[in-house]
């Protein structure tokens, strides 16, 4: 296993899109980092780039401290798993792993103790002869894993490779993925754009958006001080509540609404502010800050799910609650945050601000 | 209560055997479906009986709709005898013309259309654009139109009365090259990424996955163009003369002219022979593949 | 364009070149020499050639024997088109509802298809031989005065049974996959929808057919217009009296038999005008029908 350095690295279509955006980051040997973000944000693109599938524009893409921009893929001993797998169909599950041992002319003996291993590991021993289409969804995705380990590459990448698989597969193979990655100690590059995959395979996130890394860092940092607007909305569900606001000395006063939190209260620069709250970190007070009416209460058994429209603002926001709660099903509410807890975010560049 | 006294009643009723009701609109299905296979295969069948008549029985009497007796004879001397309606030449050697044309055909034509559309496919260079243009144009130049300059250019380069100069003016067109191109495109994109990976070059990929994949489209289409091969009219009578290279379609041309000329007694019974001797190779083959065949057709005339 | 693709290469240009060269000697050079003699006139031994200009198109479309087999062609093209187009359309809506004996008559319609056209124009021309055949006899003894070798009604009503009788098959073919590639489920919806067999079919599956049905016109088209030579070259040979002669038979008598070089190009290329339309008017109608 090696580390991976992407610095700088930008990508530009030749019909001038601009997918990926100086994106620089360290992974370190045995790390599992996981790219997040919506779909077209360039995630991908980023992974392919490492891969070798895609040209690099600009900046540079460095394995086990070489650089590899003009490598081809197979000289970049890299394993990657597909989302829809990319078995080859009319191969056995022993060729498809062994095919690209073959090809690196290792010799016959090594390559079936290989193969056998890594099927062991992964419970296909007594799949080696089948096709990839007499296999079930999760057996597919462990010969892809499969072919993946018997090359003991520097780093593996992984293109959303649980998408395909229904979701109680979904949340097994993860678990196998992530078990796997430790025991074998892998380099892994990981893109999803599912936040609770990212948030329980990643030793670090890259949260990806428009092309741009918009933060770096541990799912929990990333969670709990958000580097953007973005982010913040993007990572957690419910998604975190934004309302509009302005700072004046310390005190906050949302836009439209009677009351606010006293002077002295928030230590960000005077102007206006995003400010967002945590659905878990609202809760019911007769004098909170927070005013509005309620639309909806969603019952979750262990949870509550309170829908509210602020007085004074289009927007809309979402509260959480235990279950055992009791809670108005309708009129009007009003809600209070720890100002601790709030996420301040510049209204223009959507970026932190200093709380 | 009522409900569960009903029980007992429906079950008796559902277990009486039910007569059988035969819709009209079945009767006519079926009807319609009847007169339609007849309609195709009465001439065929008509061709077949009648060739196993004497020449002089079917001069008497007309066409015939059961076997005769003198089916070895006729076919004997159609497959093995000069004369006759196929003059200097037999219906063995006619066949064995048709089969090569028709395997060399379906074989030239899947081989060139393989790497021609794997090429435009899977690189990136800077002639596939025009590449592709050009064989686009073969579409808009069937062979009708340009009869007699290609007819010019194979005579000058010494190929006419010859399988090269009978079979490679044929493959060349565009269908099978589109056909291919189609598939490449569904083949997903991982799949050649996915083997980069593992080390495989350019031709490493094609030999190792592309080829093996397309198997079932390479069958498919096989058979479409076995067929078209070996149904080749215009072509081969422009470009052979000597009788010795006449496919057993041309040798039905030539059981035209022999009929037309007339003579004491025009031996229909070997007519009728040639064109089931013509006909039955390729019917078997589409019969035979049937579902591969179907697939081919639907595939190769998108 | 796929999304990976292989870098510089030889690869490509050897896997291209074979098709390439063959088009270019056997496609494009030729084509380039109809068009080039088509501007040419050559006196009657051959001897000399001169440049005319447009010369042989003018007398080539002003030439009433060419308007009259343009004219054959068109009506014998609209004819075959629409019955074979019709009866299989029939047939396939038919073997689609049947479940006894379904794949029976699925077999029964489709061979067919590998009959080649000039051989189906033998059989077809021996059920008509006046010695032998017997619907020659039965027209006839049905009060029909009929004789295709003197009568052109006769014989082209003959070429266009032929004709339409080898269509069928493929025609059969692709409507029975179109009838198939309609959801189960549009089907009983148009069931619980409407009773009537025959108002369902034309205001649903005919609709739903569409597709296949304009793709079929396109494809008999040019049936009609190349492929029926070998059936015209064993049975009328454009006869009588020029009754049958399809613009694609004509190009070939003068060219060939009649070593008229410079009419036959000139009438090649109004030939392949026409491919050009129905080339254009395919690919249009594929590209509304596949998304890229």
């Amino acid at each position: 296993m090696a580390d991976i350095r992407l610095s700088q690295v930008e990508k530009r279509y030749p019909n001038g899109a601009h997918a990926v955006r100086g994106v620089c980051v360290d992974i370190a040997d045995g790390e599992f980092v996981v790219l997040l973000g919506p779909s077209g944000c360039g995630k991908s693109t980023l992974l392919r780039m490492v891969a070798g599938l895609e040209e690099i524009t600009e900046g540079e893409v460095a394995i086990g401290g070489a650089l590899v921009n003009d490598v081809s893929p197979a000289d970049r001993d890299i394993a990657m798993v597909f989302q829809n797998y990319a078995l080859y169909p009319h191969m056995s599950v022993f060729k498809n792993m062994a095919y690209g041992l073959i090809n690196r002319r290792f010799p016959k003996e090594e390559v079936r103790a290989k193969v056998e291993a890594a099927a062991d590991m992964l419970q296909l021993r007594d799949y080696l002869d089948r096709r990839p289409h007499q296999l079930s969804g999760g057996q597919r995705q462990r010969v892809a894993m499969g072919r993946a380990i018997v090359r003991e590459p520097k780093a593996f990448l992984f293109d959303e490779p649980l998408s395909n698989l229904d979701a109680k597969l979904r949340v097994h193979m993860r678990v196998e993925i992530k078990q796997l990655q430790r025991r074998l100690g892998i380099t892994a590059l990981y893109v999803t754009h599912d936040q609770v995959e990212a948030m329980t395979l990643a030793d670090r996130l890259i949260v990806m958006n428009g092309g741009v890394a918009e933060q770096i860092g541990t799912p929990l940092e990333v969670y709990e001080r958000p580097a953007s607007a973005f982010v913040a909305t993007f990572i957690g569900s419910p998604a975190m509540a934004m309302l509009r606001g302005r700072v004046d000395g310390g005190a906050l006063r949302l836009d439209g609404q009677p009351a606010g939190l006293p002077s002295g209260a928030l230590k960000a620069p005077d102007g206006p502010v995003t400010v967002g709250v945590r659905p878990e970190d609202l809760r019911l007070a007769e004098d909170g800050w927070i005013a509005g009416r309620i639309e909806l209460v969603e019952h979750l058994g262990a949870d509550q799910v309170l829908h509210a429209a602020l007085d004074g603002q289009g927007e809309r926001l979402i509260a959480r609650f235990a279950g055992a709660e009791s809670l108005p099903a309708d009129g009007p509410v009003r809600l209070a945050a720890d100002p601790a807890k709030l996420h301040l975010f510049c209204p223009e560049s959507g970026r932190r601000l200093a709380a | 209560m009522a409900a569960s006294e009903d029980i007992p009643a429906r079950a008796a009723a559902a277990a009486r055997p039910r007569r059988l009701r035969i819709s009209g609109r079945t009767l006519a299905n079926h009807a319609i479906l009847i007169l339609g296979a007849v309609f195709l295969c009465a001439p065929l069948w008509i061709a077949f009986m009648s060739s196993t008549h004497s020449a002089e029985t079917l001069y008497r009497e007309g066409l015939q709709f059961w076997f005769g007796d003198s089916m070895l004879e006729t076919y004997g001397a159609v497959m093995f005898d000069t004369g006759g309606v196929t003059k200097n030449t037999t219906a063995l050697t006619m066949l064995g013309n048709s089969m090569v044309l028709g395997l060399g055909f379906a074989i030239g034509k899947i081989v060139i259309s393989m790497t021609a559309a794997y090429a435009i496919v899977y690189f990136r260079f800077r002639l596939a654009t025009p590449f592709f243009w050009v064989i686009f144009l073969t579409l808009l130049l069937p062979l009708e139109v340009r009869i007699v300059p290609s007819y010019e250019v194979v005579a000058s380069l010494g190929l006419l009365n010859s399988y090269t100069g009978l079979i490679v003016p044929l493959i060349a067109s565009a269908t099978g090259t589109f056909f291919f191109r189609q598939f490449y495109k569904s083949v997903p994109d991982e799949l050649l990424e996915a083997a980069r990976l593992d080390g495989a070059g350019p031709l490493r990929f094609f030999l190792d996955i592309l080829v093996p994949l397309s198997r079932t489209m390479v069958a498919a289409i096989f058979i479409i163009m076995f067929v078209v091969g070996w149904n080749q009219y215009l072509w081969p009578i422009i470009m052979t003369t000597d009788d010795q290279l006449y496919t057993i379609v041309i040798g039905i041309k030539q059981v035209y002219q022999v009929l037309a000329e007339g003579g004491e007694l025009p031996q229909y019974q070997e007519a009728f022979a040639l064109t089931i001797l013509a006909i039955l190779p390729p019917v078997l083959v589409v019969l035979f593949f049937q579902r591969w065949f179907i697939k081919g057709l639907l595939e190769s005339e998108k | 364009m796929k999304r990976a693709q292989f870098g510089h290469s030889p690869i490509p240009y050897l896997f291209v070149g074979p098709q390439l060269a063959i088009i270019v000697v056997f496609f494009l050079w030729p084509a380039g020499q109809a068009v080039y003699q088509s501007f040419l006139l050559q006196d009657a031994f051959g001897l000399s050639t001169r440049f005319v200009w447009f010369r042989n198109y003018e007398d080539t479309i002003l030439n009433t024997v060419w308007l009259e087999s343009a004219g054959f062609t068109l009506l014998f093209s609209a004819l075959v088109s629409f019955f074979s187009i019709a009866v299989a359309l029939l047939l396939a809506v038919r073997a689609n509802e049947v479940i006894h004996a379904a794949n029976a008559y699925k077999t029964l319609l489709i061979w067919a298809y590998a009959v080649a056209p000039p051989v189906a124009g033998l059989i077809g021309g021996l059920m008509f031989n006046p010695f032998i055949g017997d619907l020659y006899h039965l027209f006839n003894a049905a009060g029909w005065d009929f004789n295709h070798t003197r009568d052109g009604f006769d014989a082209s009503f003959m070429v266009i049974l032929i004709a339409v009788w080898k269509q069928v098959s493929i025609n059969f073919i692709f409507f029975l996959a179109g009838l198939q590639g309609i959801p189960a489920s549009v089907q009983e919806a148009a069931r619980l929808d409407c009773r009537s067999d025959e108002r369902r079919f034309w205001t649903i599956t005919f609709p739903l057919l569409a597709p296949t049905s304009f793709f079929l016109l396109v494809i008999n088209v040019t049936y009609a217009f190349f492929e029926t030579f070998g059936i015209i070259d064993v049975t009328t040979r454009g006869g009588p009296g020029g009754a049958t002669n399809t613009l694609v038979y004509k190009v070939y008598t003068d060219g060939f038999l009649g070593a008229d070089l410079g009419g036959s190009s000139a009438q090649s290329v109004i030939l392949l005008l026409m491919v050009l339309g129905l080339t254009v008017l395919q690919f249009r109608f594929i590209e509304r029908k596949v998304h890229y």
